[in-house]
């Protein structure tokens, strides 16, 4: 047996060796149950559940479950969430009890003031977990007035855009691909629709977000840098309900309600963009062009005391297509292509109690990502009696089959064990590329094809072990190994990843924290462009190229300063190694299965920072202060002679202030300032000529045009301008007829701050360069109308 | 009368230029008027020595000496050309100093041998001494047979077959069909064109295609070329296939010339040419200009041609 893979069952088997002799003590008691919406049964995440004058507590799943092991006799619970009054429950415990509690959304009273007391004193946070709710994300006054939740999570500490206006996340210096996004449990490939402008899941149909910095838990794994989790509405189970959602660029519709009242939901949501009908007043002669992006969800959800069944479907696709026809000297020349990009995934879980003490959950998913590219062109002389036609198709994607199950046994005093399996089916169609073309004149005919669709078949495999223990009041530490095993031909790779985490409570306000984490990825995503344009490949590892690996160690601490403010800070250093990019001038589109290795770079990278975050949640003004303070950077072997060079989104500073204040229960105004070290570019350094040598084979002594090359120097060897911008919104609520309507009315960069998009380098008459930013940017107005029945 | 041969057909069209076109639609949908000039310096660099030397059986060595300059600089190509500076051709057998012959131009009296290596090496005040080499390649073994394959009143057409015997080792090679015009008959009309086809047994890869570029504006002959690799028919021979129509009444001679190259002279021409594609292309990653001169710039690279003679009427 691998020798990697003695060690990581080693690891597993210790994990669970402080529960063996003790099993289920008879002197304990387990209080379990659901926390839902009162008014919509909705189950909530992340629900703060404390037993009164102890430490004892627990946080709620992503089902809304908890439990809590504990002697038997009177306890006071008490459940307290965000937007929701805190609610209150005492109960004599003989033996295990099973709750269903209902949260009252709490009533917006702007002007209270809350009593500060130790024992309602949240539970401290990890500043490496960021939990946002889709009422916060709204509030958040965005890029044409439209909600993300993507560039909502871009305004937290350690985590960067891409360009701006782009749903890039890069977390604390990894890649865009280096982030497990789980939409409803199912790992998603691509999250982004009009070229990375707009996010792939608009908040009007989520229930929760939370962005782990880092591998986290042991659950988790296949990516380095973080684990975004984001939890669909399983739909209302006592109502119908319909929204509609009107902005700038897209309009949505959402409909939910019960099928079986209390049991049974459905929830139906779709969004188009109108972009298209816009572009067409833009048309030039000759030419038509066009976008349009549309996403869709459907999920219908059984839930009963102690059992759930939910089926979800994702769909989104970003479509951009052009024709164009021209006639001359008897010529008729059409061509027409297209280039389609998108996600479908589905997913079938089963969450319950197995005893309880045992929660467990099961699912099979799939998911799938897409790019396609096709275009035809004919040449068609009649006159001639000539025709020539070529096609091109594109065709470059990934999709997986995955099963899961994953088990959580509660143990007396905040002890748990975790632990689980994953087993994944990818299929890779890393770049295939097809042609066909023909040629007819009077007298020949010709054709010829080229090309096939190539695909890579590989195995994912993991198990984990986790186990969460409390040494007293104070004390508790999460150790935790992930065995993950990655299969393709003869490749095969095993690692075995701790996971490990201590906290320790210096005060009933005051925590501090360390982590050590260990992540491998076994898929890679090869990037032409630095924006979203999906001319982005995901590829698997292989023999040559392996999986990227990646340490990561982190401090921290979190200070509860009052019941809805909370502030914290932490130091990271992150490690990583088998990182790629395209060889210089690589043209990836030409790239096949077979080839793909010889056009990519392997290196590493290295990434640390300080992160503060200052962050009130509840009350008339609410939102956060966050500053970053980092550094990241690459290295590879055969750019740049080998040395180290800034990313280029490495931004020394990074600061985030977004706040809303409601002047009354109908108005209310939201505003973000942010400000960021500007981007480091790769800019020509030196001019000298480009001789090229076509004298040589035509001998022809006369023949001498040189223009310029251009010597780039060290790569990202200068910084564009910082950038700064500030967001205002006004948010106007009032109830209409049944339901409840918001008019949103914003302005994105309200003092016109020209910041660079990009800059390009244009070569001037006399040989110098002029540097030349583009700042589309700039006072943006938005508007969106959203109204709920 | 102007050549012009049709870059079509299996080769197939550069996908990436497609692509760059559908970028090129968004970039004009997304991007009116938000351009500004920038009031930024170029990086700081300093000043290297940048050697060219494209070494061949046919012609002397020749070797053109240039300096690099900042971006801030403005200076014609003309004085960036370097005098006074010592330029030493050293191959197996031989040790030669050149000779300046012109601004920044130095040659030697000699013709470099088929599979033979040469280094160059420059030493010029004020700069690091450089230098590079490079191996002279055997010229490709071709036949080429022309066979009329139609008439009508207007034009001719003939079917060019092309036969090329690759030896054993990775080679690239360059084909394209050459005719000299006086400068002042450029017409805007197309006397004859060309498509280039190829047997099953012989591919062309895309990213040689790349380093074709566009017809030279200020070129009396418009010309294209094709680059490809030994892939697919390596230590055989390979077999293409040129569909020539000749739309005028006179008969017309043209060159068809192959040349095989070292992989320095292939790597330097194709990286310029996506240096260029890509400089003013914002969501490209730029390009740096391959070079195999050790403490400077430029190439030294070595290739051998094949020409032949052929004739339409």
């Amino acid at each position: 047996m691998d020798r990697s893979i003695r060690w990581g069952l080693l690891l597993l088997l210790i994990c669970l060796v402080p529960y063996a002799p003790s099993g289920a003590q008879p002197s304990t008691v387990a209080v379990s149950g659901y926390v839902r919406d009162a008014e919509s049964g909705e189950s909530l995440v992340g629900v703060h559940v404390r037993v009164s004058e102890t430490t004892l507590g627990a946080a709620t799943d992503q089902y809304g479950r908890f439990v809590i092991v504990t002697p038997p006799g009177t306890l006071a619970l008490s459940f307290s969430y965000i937007g929701y009054d805190t609610h209150r429950l005492s109960i004599s415990l003989r033996s295990d009890t099973l709750l269903q509690i209902r949260l009252q959304p709490a009533v917006v009273s702007l002007d209270s003031i809350r009593v500060l007391d130790s024992q309602e004193l949240p539970t401290a946070t990890s500043g490496s977990v960021v939990a946002m709710t889709p009422a916060e994300i709204k509030q958040i006054p965005m890029l044409g007035g439209e909600a993300d939740v993507i560039k909502a999570l871009q305004l937290m500490p350690g985590v960067q855009s891409g360009r701006e206006g782009s749903t890039g996340l890069h977390v604390r210096g990894g890649g865009p691909d280096q982030n497990l996004i789980l939409l409803d449990g199912t790992p998603i490939y691509s999250v982004n629709h009009l070229f990375g402008f707009m996010s792939a899941f608009s908040p009007d149909v989520i229930r929760s977000v939370s962005l782990t910095k880092g591998a986290g838990s042991a659950r988790y794994g296949g990516r380095l840098s973080s684990v975004l989790d984001i939890a669909l509405k399983e739909g209302d189970l006592n109502k119908r309900r319909t929204h509609v959602n009107v902005g700038v660029i897209s309009g949505l519709v959402t409909l939910e309600g019960p099928i079986k009242k209390g049991r049974v939901s459905y929830l139906v949501s779709a969004r188009r963009t109108y972009l298209d009908a816009l572009l067409l007043l833009f048309q030039p002669p000759g030419d038509k062009y066009g976008y349009y992006f549309m996403d869709g969800i459907g999920k219908l959800a059984y839930v009963s005391d102690k059992h759930g069944f939910y089926l979800s479907l994702y769909g989104g696709q970003d479509r951009f297509w052009f024709r164009s026809r021209s006639l001359r000297q008897g010529s008729a020349d059409r061509y027409r292509s297209y280039l389609n990009w998108g996600n479908l995934t589905g997913s079938l879980r089963w969450q319950g109690q197995l005893t309880p003490r045992v929660l467990a959950t099961a699912s099979l998913a799939r998911s799938a990502y897409a790019l396609d590219f096709f275009e035809n062109d004919i040449e068609d002389q009649p006159n001639q009696g000539r025709r020539y036609e070529e096609n091109v198709f594109f065709t470059s994607g990934v999709r997986d089959w995955s099963q899961r199950n994953d088990l959580t046994w509660y143990l007396p005093g905040d002890n748990e064990v975790r632990f689980g399996s994953v087993l994944i089916a990818h299929r890779f169609t890393p770049s295939s590329r097809r042609t066909a073309s023909s040629f007819e004149d009077v007298d020949t005919t010709r054709s010829s094809k080229t090309g096939g669709i190539e695909r890579l078949h590989a195995w994912s495999m993991a198990l984990y072990g986790e186990t969460q223990l409390a040494f007293g009041p104070d004390v508790d530490m999460v150790l935790g190994i992930r065995l993950s095993r990655y299969d393709l031909g003869d490749a095969a790779y095993t690692f075995p990843e701790p996971r490990f985490l201590t906290r320790y409570r210096l005060t009933d306000r005051t925590t501090v924290e360390a982590a050590v984490t260990y992540a491998s990825q076994s898929v890679h995503l090869l990037s032409r462009s630095s924006i979203g344009v999906p001319l982005d490949l995901w590829l698997p590892a292989t023999r040559r190229v392996r999986p990227e690996e990646a340490w990561q160690f982190t401090l921290g601490g979190t200070r509860v300063m009052t019941q809805s403010v909370q502030i914290s800070a932490d130091v990271y250093y992150k490690s990583m190694k088998h990182l790629i990019t395209p060889i210089t001038g690589s043209n990836l589109v030409g790239v096949d299965a077979s080839n793909w290795e010889d056009r990519v770079e392997i290196g590493d990278g290295e990434a640390y920072g300080m992160e503060w975050l200052l962050r009130k949640r509840e009350g008339r003004l609410r939102g956060w202060i966050a500053y970053t303070l980092a550094r990241s950077t690459s290295r590879f072997a055969n750019i740049d002679g080998g040395r180290r060079f800034p990313n280029r989104y490495d931004r020394t500073h990074d600061v985030a202030v977004t706040g809303t204040y409601c002047l009354s229960e109908i108005w209310c105004v939201s505003s973000t300032w942010v400000f960021a070290t500007g981007n480091a570019v790769w800019l020509p350094a030196q001019r000298l000529p480009g001789v090229e040598d076509f004298a040589g084979h035509v001998s022809d002594p006369d023949y001498s045009p040189v223009p310029d090359a251009y010597d780039y120097g060290p790569r990202n060897n200068k910084r564009e301008p910082n950038y700064h911008r500030l967001d205002i919104s006004f948010q106007h609520t009032k109830p209409i007829g049944r339901g409840m309507r918001t008019w949103t009315i914003g302005v994105y960069n309200a003092y016109a701050r020209r910041n660079p998009f990009f800059i390009t380098a244009s070569p001037r008459p006399d040989g110098t360069i002029a540097y030349k930013q583009f700042s589309p940017f700039i006072l943006i107005p938005g508007i969106s109308y959203d109204y709920s029945f | 009368m102007i050549i012009r041969s049709d870059r079509g057909s299996i080769r197939g069209k550069n996908l990436h230029r497609r692509t760059g076109r559908l970028g090129l639609v968004l970039a004009m949908a997304l991007l009116p008027g938000c351009e500004n000039l920038l009031g930024i310096r170029a990086p700081e660099s300093e000043s290297k020595l940048a050697v060219y030397g494209f070494l061949n059986p046919d012609e002397r060595v020749v070797i053109d000496l240039y300096r690099s300059a900042s971006l801030d600089e403005a200076v014609t190509e003309e004085a960036l050309r370097l005098d006074d500076a010592l330029v030493i051709v050293t191959s197996t057998t031989q040790r030669d100093t050149l000779v300046r012959t012109a601004p920044g131009r130095y040659e030697a009296n000699r013709l470099p041998r088929q599979e033979e290596g040469y280094a160059i090496e420059v030493q010029k005040t004020g700069f690091d001494t450089v230098r590079g080499e490079c191996v002279v390649p055997k010229r490709p073994v071709t036949r080429v047979r022309v066979a009329k394959q139609g008439e009508t009143e207007s034009s001719k057409q003939f079917r060019v077959t092309l036969q090329l015997d690759d030896p054993p080792g990775a080679h690239v090679y360059r084909m394209g069909l050459f005719l000299f015009l006086e400068p002042d008959s450029r017409q805007n009309d197309t006397p004859w064109a060309a498509k280039f086809f190829s047997s099953s047994n012989t591919a062309l890869r895309a990213d040689p295609a790349d380093v074709g570029g566009q017809p030279l504006e200020t070129n009396p002959v418009e010309f294209d070329v094709v680059y490809f690799s030994d892939d697919t028919m390596e230590a055989q021979t390979g077999e293409f296939v040129l569909n020539v129509e000749l739309r005028s009444s006179n008969s017309l001679e043209v060159s068809l010339v192959v040349t095989s190259m070292d992989s320095a002279y292939f790597e330097y021409h194709k990286s310029l040419s996506l240096q260029r594609r890509n400089l003013e292309d914002p969501f490209a990653e730029p390009v740096t200009v391959f070079s195999n001169v050790e403490n400077g710039l430029g190439v030294v690279g070595c290739y051998a041609n094949q020409a032949t003679t052929v004739r339409f009427q």
